[in-house]
């Protein structure tokens, strides 16, 4: 059934070629923008606890913003618009940026700062989890606020969300398909590429879905062991948070939804 | 004291802990209520009164943790202020143990005791773990040093604590009802290392309710009810004869 995939195309390669190079770009798009996301996220998120009215107003304002624009705006309006309101030399050259580069660059920036806001709603709300006596416990012992974020409150905060964040690690790889509206060849628009030149629909998409569920296999089983790893010696597993993390699908229209959740 | 060249007026000062016209409110509900007290070197209180007397609220304003509406906190000679820029130097000279231990769950035994030393002191590593290691050997734990919290049982989860407290080498140590939350046979642990404390010259503020110890360490009781201090004594009247009708009240209730 997959045999197409190994003919040869036009321009000399096999399709199998053509998905393998969809893939290598989805799995840069993910794991880059994965970082980005984790680092901003992480701030953002600590910054909605802190005491600085101005910071926590800024945090929030920042997580309502990337979270409540569908991923799909947020893709044109990094691809598109961006470059529109810059000063004209340097949208100019933002436009210039050769063919691949061109939107992969900004499909990273919307998928990171995107999956950041959620990111951040996750921190703070580990942070929020944790006893108050915690933070108590380090400020009679002379900890400031600094010291007590670093080594009391974010270590624990970061432990807790493991589970959720596997949510998250699924949810920015599943994402990296929107790039292919601002013409990045992932994996989806490279399936779509063999489907229209060989006909053959279900063999490309059928291929294109196994990849990416054996990529969510892998996520998942690196999250548990990412957990596994950093549990703490003593405490009692958090599996059962972490099963609800697999059903839990994060989808661009999803977060509007939960965006008014919180917003309430 | 081994040098006594250049010591700071502070130090000479006989009293460590002065609270004058303290006031703490929460909202409209006012939790203390021109409170007095004065802690003096190498003196033991223990601070007793029914549920909701205000207990808590003094030892916390004490090291900052709360923050006082009206009067005057002086600890070790620094007045505690809003704007204080250094809040985290006086409360470094100043120990709490927590009626929940408190504990950090992410580090180890020995870790829970070198983190504020390292960071705070500016201790080195091997440093800060031998002050640990002499402490948690002192609160007879040493052997737990490498566990998590997780796996100790509530008492040495308790006494981790105290030594987490003294390895700042506080000049006075605040007890929150430190055994209230232990089982029963787990008690005496920790009272034991408390007396031994105490027997070292520590200065300590308790809030307990366990009589015996009271009376074995106090130098003198004072008995909060509706966030003001109703009675003061050394343990021995108090017990035998307290003056007020509400502290007769207490102790009863607390007998039977
Ligand atoms: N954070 C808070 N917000 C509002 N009210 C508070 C707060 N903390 C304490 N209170 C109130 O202040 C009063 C004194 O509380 P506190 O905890 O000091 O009492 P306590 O003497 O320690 O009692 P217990 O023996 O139950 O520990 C209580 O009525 C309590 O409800
Ligand atoms: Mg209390």
């Amino acid at each position: 059934m997959f045999g197409v995939l190994f003919e040869q195309t036009a321009d000399g390669q096999r399709y199998v070629d053509w998905l393998l190079s969809g893939l290598g770009w989805t799995l840069a798009l993910a794991f880059f923008g994965w970082w980005i996301a984790f680092a901003v996220g992480v701030v953002v998120g600590i910054g909605r606890t802190v005491q600085n009215r101005l910071v926590a107003a800024l945090a929030r304002l920042y997580v309502e913003i990337f979270r409540n624009i569908p991923v799909l705006v947020q893709m044109f309006l990094w691809y598109f618009v961006l470059p529109e309101i810059l000063p004209t030399s340097l949208g100019d050259s933002i436009k210039q940026i050769p063919p691949p580069w061109g939107s992969f660059f900004p499909a990273l920036l919307c998928l990171g700062l995107y999956t950041a806001a959620r990111i951040a709603e996750q921190v703070r709300a580990g942070i929020e989890a944790l006893p108050k006596g915690q933070t108590e416990a380090a400020s009679a012992l002379g900890l400031g606020g600094y010291l007590t974020y670093r080594h009391i409150i974010v270590p624990q905060a970061l432990r807790l969300i493991v589970p959720s964040l596997t949510s998250e690690v699924m949810g920015i790889y599943k994402n990296t398909s929107v790039a292919l509206t601002i013409g990045l060849m992932e994996l989806t628009a490279q399936a779509r590429q063999i489907s229209e030149a060989t006909f053959q629909t279900f063999t490309a998409f059928g291929a294109a879905t196994l990849i990416y569920l054996a990529l969510a296999l892998i996520a998942y089983q690196s999250m548990m062991l990412i957990d596994r790893a950093v549990r703490i010696p003593g405490s009692t597993p958090a599996k059962d948070a972490i099963e609800p993390a697999l059903a839990d699908d994060v989808q661009p229209g999803a977060a509007l939804h939960q965006g008014m959740e919180v917003v309430k | 004291m081994q040098h006594e060249i250049a010591t700071p007026l502070a130090d000479r000062s006989p009293t460590i802990v002065v609270v004058e016209n303290l006031v703490k409110r929460f909202g409209g509900f006012t939790a203390l209520n021109d409170v007095n007290l004065t802690v003096a070197k190498r003196e033991k209180i223990v601070l007793c009164g029914p549920s909701g007397s205000g207990k808590s609220t003094l030892i916390r304003c004490i090291n900052h943790i709360e923050k006082h509406d009206g009067g005057r906190i002086v600890v070790d000679g620094v007045e505690l202020t809003d704007r204080m820029a250094d809040i985290n130097g006086v409360r470094s000279e100043v120990g709490m143990v927590f009626q929940s231990f408190n504990l950090f769950p992410h580090l180890s035994v020995v870790e829970n005791c070198m983190l504020a030393p390292m960071k705070v002191r500016g201790l080195s590593r091997p440093e800060a773990r031998e002050r640990a290691m002499d402490l948690l050997r002192k609160v007879r734990i040493h052997s737990q040093a490498d566990k998590y919290p997780a796996q100790l049982s509530g008492g040495q989860q308790q006494r981790v604590a105290i030594a987490r407290a003294l390895c700042m080498q506080p000049k006075i140590m605040l007890f929150d009802e430190p055994t209230s939350a232990l089982d029963p046979e787990m008690v005496k642990e920790v009272l034991d290392t408390m007396v031994q404390l105490a027997a070292e010259g520590m200065t300590m503020v308790c809030v307990t309710h366990e009589m015996g110890f009271a009376r074995e360490v106090a130098d003198r009781v004072v008995f909060m009810d509706q966030g003001s201090i109703v009675e003061e004594a050394d343990p021995e009247t108090f017990f035998r004869a307290p003056r007020t009708q509400r502290a007769k009240g207490f102790l009863n209730q607390i007998i039977h």
